[in-house]
């Protein structure tokens, strides 16, 4: 993945986190979806007819926020120019900053990422963001079945998270000591448990995966286990016809519970080359053998030493966990040309902007105040985009994001060549 | 019913088609623990299946996809007398896929048998060979013997006997603080019936003792009945007309019948009606029975595989988190904080978090080396803290060691080992 895509993306996720924190004091929050090819004028003619109706709401403040939300985005609409390619998404409304009293008025256009389908007009107390978020989910899903004689697993594997849809136990009898007749017959129960067993292991699993198939959203179904039974599932009658055809293939596994899935994924990685997760996971590796060469190899970590690297052009590979939340403020004097720069996280930020209230430049000793505060992870992307390097952004919901964030305090780099000899 | 001789628990272990299964079942037919028809009537069905060869394996394997395959899945348990033992065979998987079911085997064991391929000396350790002694290691085994199995198809010769001694005393156990000195190294052939029971009059150059003499010169296990009960589960049967029946071997305490008793983390309690070893009824379980004792106020679907029994005075110890001490075997990467494998203790397989990497200690002294270590790997020991993401019994290794050690396995290779040097209960 590009850097830029990378840094394109968590920035669009940002801004759906913020918005989504985004609390209206009555419905006075106006999402609007336009999707693409719709007339500006026609929009524009709805939200006259919305504004009159508005002017019927009983409580007089949340009138007033509403009437001037839509005042908002009937003027952000003579801005856009028509045809739209993709539609656009705006959103207003009058925020509380703190506490009552305190609210603004906010205006985002976001031009989407895909083509937006439906118009939606939406007032409520907080902003609509489920069409967003949509495009943000992975669209390609991969089913996991682990099955052996004793338990089945059925999973899915999309975009960076792993889901257990499915637990089933067997209640397959193990081995038993009975001679003559009665092995036999002990035979025989067994193989009809075994039978029942992988029978509603295919049952669940259709259950799962079918609707999913139908809406076009499954890549390929894995499955894996110990032993022989999860070639008896594939080649038995146990799956749908139409989800037996695209059973990729199977693997060896030790485990069927949540650690045969991780087992399975290293095993199908270069199946799994184009998800999210592997993207992340593979990243991580390479930093990790990097670490344990007996010189440390070209594994970086710690935030002084990456940001030196990276000045210098020799950052090959950056790896960014994406709740490192912090961020670069520029401190100017509002007198002299004092500038600092410092980075917080988003605690520190806020007393800092208290501090400030009281500090006094050092130079003149005139008043502080931030001129510029940006997102770490943006400004680290336009240091990446200088020197060509790579970008990845790791979730702390995965094992490796986690192992990023908790050990290497959130940013680590694998680099292209070795700076201190 | 008074026990005679001392019960001794044996695990037979090594690479899958080594021949485990074949030694298991020619001991057990050269002793006489089995009807020669029913071996003539496995040996019919071997050769039905296309399987000729494997009839003795069939006296352990009786699953049928076992014996379609020919390769072990379970454990199976089966006695038999020596001399001097009342020995308990462990029978374990091979096959790589199933080496969560050897781990159960082995858990259980006082000695291990390892089984090795004579021609292996040609290619070299096999995979799991070595990751089998490893477990053991790691699992406690101190007291071990190598058959060294299949000589009839080198024709009997010292020479290759000799290689694959020195290949394994050099590369394997001699890494692993085994002294080859003081080892068994029987040349067998299983099917045959070489060495096994009877001495082989094929290798007249061989003076050492035939598997069954070297069972005998194992030294009985210690019974640690001073401690509190604890025994890991390995099954749990409902038969139908007796109730439900956990099965596992009782590693510390002592068990009767009457007793009122605790199963964690499932947290369900119940009385045991009586104990059973071998089909036969006994008045006590002694630590290193393998029993199946039935339990009244408990259901099957309460307990499984991993839990741990104990008497309601002293139950077994839930570990809200703990700490313990690695050794860092082989990983292709690093473990640093967050990393999650699965952890192997007892019976019971749980993922678990590494949540702080403490100290770093140098594996020969044991000194400190660095403190808060950002990461560790391959050849590292650390004293590290764990949490387990699902509740699991796991003891302090100074108060009840058989229940304080764990192997660490990952992308389907043990990564580690250690002991809980410190627990922090959930339950207590």
């Amino acid at each position: 993945m590009a850097s830029t895509d990378s840094k394109q993306l968590y920035l669009f996720k940002k801004m759906l986190k913020e918005l989504k924190s985004k609390k209206g004091k009555g419905t006075e929050l106006i999402s609007l979806y336009i999707p693409a090819g719709r007339r500006i004028s026609d929009v524009a003619q709805h939200l006259r007819e919305e504004m009159s109706q508005a002017s019927n709401i009983k409580s007089k403040s949340t009138r007033k926020n509403v009437q001037s939300a839509i005042e908002a985005i009937l003027q952000r609409l003579k801005l856009l120019k028509e045809p739209l390619e993709k539609g656009v998404v705006i959103f207003a409304g009058m925020v509380p900053r703190s506490g009552p009293g305190t609210e603004k008025m906010e205006t985002y256009v976001i031009e989407p990422p895909e083509p937006i389908k439906t118009y939606i007009y939406r007032c409520d107390s907080e902003f609509y963001l489920e069409p967003l978020e949509e495009f943000l989910e992975d669209k390609d899903a991969y089913g996991v079945i682990l099955v052996d004689r004793n338990e089945a697993t059925i999973a899915l594997v999309k975009g960076r998270n792993i889901n257990i849809l499915k637990k089933l136990t067997s209640g397959v009898p193990g081995k038993f000591k009975a001679g003559g007749q009665s092995a036999r017959r002990l035979e025989r129960l067994i193989d009809l448990a075994a039978h029942e067993f992988l029978q509603r292991v295919g049952q669940k699993a259709n259950e799962q995966f079918l609707p999913l198939l139908q809406e076009k959203k499954l890549r390929g179904i894995l499955v894996g286990g110990p032993g022989h039974t999860k070639n008896e599932f594939v080649e038995g009658d146990y799956l749908h016809h139409e989800l037996k055809k695209i059973v990729l293939d199977t693997f060896d596994l030790c485990y069927t519970e949540e650690f045969g899935i991780r087992e399975l994924l290293e095993k199908a990685a270069p199946l799994l080359k184009d998800v999210e997760l592997m993207k992340e996971r593979e990243a991580v590796q390479r930093f990790l053998k990097e670490l344990i060469k007996e010189d440390g190899g070209l594994a970086c970590y710690g935030e002084k030493e990456v940001l030196e690297a990276l000045m210098m052009g020799a950052v090959d590979t950056l790896i960014v966990s994406e709740e490192l939340e912090k961020y670069k403020v520029k401190i100017a004097c509002n007198n002299c040309d004092y500038l600092e720069e410092k980075t917080v996280n988003k605690l520190e930020l806020i007393k800092l902007e208290e501090e400030l209230k009281n500090a006094q430049c050092p130079k003149c000793g005139g008043a502080l105040s931030i001129v510029e505060e940006k997102d770490y992870i943006e400004y680290l992307s336009e240091l990446c985009e200088q020197s060509g390097a790579k970008l990845v952004t790791v979730s702390s919901e995965t094992e490796e994001g986690a192992m990023i964030l908790n050990a290497f305090k959130g940013i680590a780099a694998i680099l292209r060549y070795k700076i201190h000899q | 019913m008074a026990k005679q001789k001392p019960v001794l628990n044996v695990a037979f272990i090594g690479h899958v088609d080594a021949g485990k299964s074949t030694t298991v079942g020619r001991l057990l037919y050269d002793s006489g623990a089995i009807d020669p028809q029913l071996l003539e009537k496995l040996k019919r069905e071997a050769q039905e299946r296309g399987k000729a060869g494997f009839e003795f394996a069939y006296v352990m394997d009786n699953l049928k996809e076992e014996r379609e395959r020919g390769v072990t899945i379970d454990v199976a348990h089966k006695k038999f007398e020596t001399q001097k033992y009342e020995v308990t065979i462990v029978d374990c998987p091979g096959h790589r896929d199933f080496i969560k079911n050897m781990i159960t085997g082995a858990s259980q064991a006082d000695a291990a048998v390892l089984v090795v391929d004579v021609n292996d000396a040609k290619t070299g350790i096999q995979p799991q060979t070595r990751e089998h002694m490893f477990l053991a290691r790691t699992l406690g085994i101190k007291q071990i013997a190598v058959a060294i199995n299949k000589m009839d198809t080198v024709n009997y010769s010292q020479e290759e006997y000799e290689k694959m001694k020195k290949m394994l005393s050099e590369q394997l156990l001699k890494v692993l603080g085994y002294n080859p000195d003081q080892i068994d190294f029987i040349p067998t052939a299983s099917l045959k019936g070489d060495n096994v029971v009877k001495r082989s009059e094929n290798m007249p150059w061989y003076k050492g003792p035939t598997l069954v003499e070297a069972l005998d010169k194992f030294q009985p296990p210690e019974k640690p009945t001073n401690l509190p009960l604890r025994i890991p589960i390995q099954d749990v049967y409902s038969i139908t007309g007796v109730g439900t029946v956990p099965v596992g071997r009782v590693e510390t305490g002592i068990l009767r019948p009457g007793d009122k008793v605790v199963f964690e983390p499932a947290g369900v309690s119940g009385e045991v009606k009586s104990i059973e070893m071998h089909h036969e009824q006994i008045p006590q379980a002694e630590p290193g029975d393998n029993i199946g004792f039935n339990v009244r106020g408990v259901s099957k679907k309460d307990i499984k595989r991993g839990d741990v029994c104990g008497h309601p005075d002293n139950p077994p110890t839930v570990a809200e988190e703990f700490t313990a001490q690695i050794v860092v075997l082989q990983h292709p990467t690093a473990i640093t904080v967050g990393y999650t494998p699965v952890f192997h203790a007892h019976t019971a397989q749980v993922a678990c978090t590494f949540i702080e990497l403490l100290k770093k200690l140098d594996p020969r002294t044991g000194q400190v080396i660095e403190e808060n270590p950002q990461f560790l790997k391959t050849g590292d020991a650390a004293i590290v803290k764990i949490k387990p993401t699902k509740p699991m019994v796991i003891e302090n290794v100074r108060e009840i060691p058989q229940l304080g050690r764990f192997a660490i396995r990952d992308m389907g290779m043990t990564i580690a080992a250690g002991m809980a040097i410190d627990v922090k209960a959930k339950n207590k």
